[in-house]
């Protein structure tokens, strides 16, 4: 409380220089720490408060952007592949203790598939379908590289997965997918009818054996907290990956942990090969909006 | 401005008219116990005078949450295929078609609203959608659809309805108003019980990983009232 202390002398009167010193004294106390009491109701406005003019940034809000890439690209399964490319107008700090709000979409226009397999998959009643998998890479001054939380596709991630010919198989623990988006590419369905044990086949959209082949829209948020203690992170710039034609599966290794391995090769004798170069996946309109938030 | 109180010293021989020196004072005094918006300059209030979590009290949690023992499947028991095939899902022989909460998030909240995000990308079987013919020609089965619900403190503010897509994203959002003091945050996950929607002829469903999901997280933004 910044009370301060008053003296009125009396007209006439002969000031004592200690009283007034003594008055100095406890308007410099009160004075030396401004509280809620010296400020008047609502005086206190936003002009007042200060904001970098640069990066618009608020006392909470400290970072928002949103960039859209309307380009259009087929990309085949067989690699990661580079949707798109943001280079952030101004670099995006994230202090310890800021959370990193992402929201990014993406439009599918079409997509391909080699799955022709229309046999009785009973033998292979286990089998899961397959999808795409989109995820994001930050640019933080040494180049692309993975976001917290979020892995990429190699084949030393666990040991012992390999396709049926023996090669290790690349994948990724599930357990590190914090920025990645789905989308189908193939399904298993029980093959009608009936009566006796049923069979399974790859379906898509327009039929056994099909892709999905219809345009879609999703999106995709994530959230990151800067851990405290730790550096100021500077993001120069995000893209977004894909990988196909990725199934569901576990470590072999024993742990446990679950993983998303490609399907561009042959994963077991039975199995009908699909991944690859035929299969395709079209993608246009990404959009990608990043806020920055303090605690404050 | 910055304004700071100049301390006089007035020495012993000096002599001072005290209307005058009460004026003075007093105008002094009135403007530092009410300053206002002219006084206090553009760009002055820096955020490093506000107090930590004044407006915004921010939490993220539960990072790349998946299902947890004992719905989470080991291993398929038989199969033409090696093992690592199987994913750490959901199986029926753990699971009968209820509730299951995947997390709870517990919080101290100083009052005011809560706004809630969850997100993460889901995968669900559908190696047992069909449409089967009993011998009368009727349909007696359907998909298995799965749904997440986001509750605060046991009311629900967010859920999905019925979802039969393989592969999906989700987000399930909320605002509620909060007391100050504990809050809980959960998110319920459900899928369709074999029971209910199977004939009994499909012998090997209950051998299937059904549903899956990653990549979660979870942001709490408390506003101040």
């Amino acid at each position: 409380m910044s009370s301060l202390p008053t003296y009125n002398a009396e007209p006439g009167t002969t000031v004592d220089a200690a009283s007034v010193n003594n008055l100095f004294t406890g308007v410099g106390t009160a004075t030396s720490s401004l509280d809620a009491s010296n400020v008047r109701a609502q005086g206190v406005d936003v002009g007042q408060v200060e904001v970098n003019s640069a990066l618009n940034a608020g006392i909470v809000t400290r970072y928002a952007s949103q960039d859209d890439n309307t380009a259009s690209a087929t990309y085949a399964s067989t690699a990661d592949r580079v949707v798109a490319t943001f280079t952030l107008g101004t670099a995006m700090d994230i202090r310890p203790g800021d959370v990193w709000r992402c929201y990014y979409s993406v439009r599918i226009t079409d997509q391909n598939s080699s799955v022709t397999n229309e046999a009785d998959l009973e033998t292979m009643t286990k089998r899961v379908g397959a999808g795409w998998i989109f995820w994001l890479e930050w640019d933080i001054g040494s180049g692309y590289e993975s976001i917290p939380g979020q892995e990429d596709f190699s084949t030393s991630h666990y040991s012992g997965v390999n396709d049926d010919a023996g090669n290790p198989v690349p994948h990724m623990p599930t357990n590190e997918t914090l920025t990645s988006m789905v989308f189908p590419h193939v399904s298993v369905a029980e093959k009608v009818p009936v009566g006796t044990y049923q069979t399974h086949q790859y379906v898509g959209t327009t039929g056994l054996g099909s892709a999905f082949n219809r345009s879609m829209r999703r999106s995709r948020a994530f959230h990151y907290r800067r851990p405290v203690p730790s550096t100021t992170v500077s993001v120069a710039g995000i893209r977004i990956m894909v990988r196909g034609v990725v199934s569901l599966g576990r470590d072999p290794s024993g742990s446990g942990d679950g993983l998303l391995f490609v399907r561009d090769t042959a994963m077991y004798g039975t199995d009908p090969t699909f991944g690859g170069a035929s299969d395709t996946i079209t993608v246009d309109n990404k959009r990608l909006i990043n806020i920055v938030q303090a605690e404050q | 401005m910055s304004y700071r109180y100049r301390r006089s010293d007035l020495r012993t021989s000096n002599t001072v008219d005290a209307a005058r020196f009460n004026e003075n004072l007093n105008e002094q005094v009135a403007n530092l116990q009410g300053l206002s918006r002219d006084q206090i300059p553009g760009g002055s209030v820096s955020e490093t005078m506000f107090a930590n979590e004044a407006f915004h009290d921010l939490t993220v949690a539960q990072t790349n949450t998946e299902i947890a023992d004992p719905y989470r499947a080991s291993s398929p028991s038989t199969g033409p295929f090696p093992s690592w095939a199987c994913a750490p899902g959901m199986q029926y022989p753990n699971y009968s078609g209820d509730s299951v909460v995947a997390f709870t998030e517990n919080v101290t909240t100083k009052g005011g609203l809560l706004h809630v995000e969850f997100s993460t990308w889901v995968w669900r079987n559908t190696i047992c959608d069909r449409k089967y013919l009993s011998s009368s020609s009727s349909v007696v089965d359907r998909p298995k659809a799965f749904r997440m619900r986001l509750l605060v403190d046991g009311i629900e503010v967010d859920s999905t309805a019925n979802v039969y897509v393989p592969w999906m994203s989700m987000q399930l959002c909320g605002q509620v108003l909060v007391p100050e003091g504990a809050v809980s945050v959960q998110v319920v996950w459900s899928m369709d019980s074999l029971a209910t929607y199977d004939s009994g002829t499909a012998k090997d469903d209950d051998d299937f990983v059904m549903l899956f999901f990653s990549g979660s997280s979870l942001l709490l933004n408390q506003r101040r009232s």
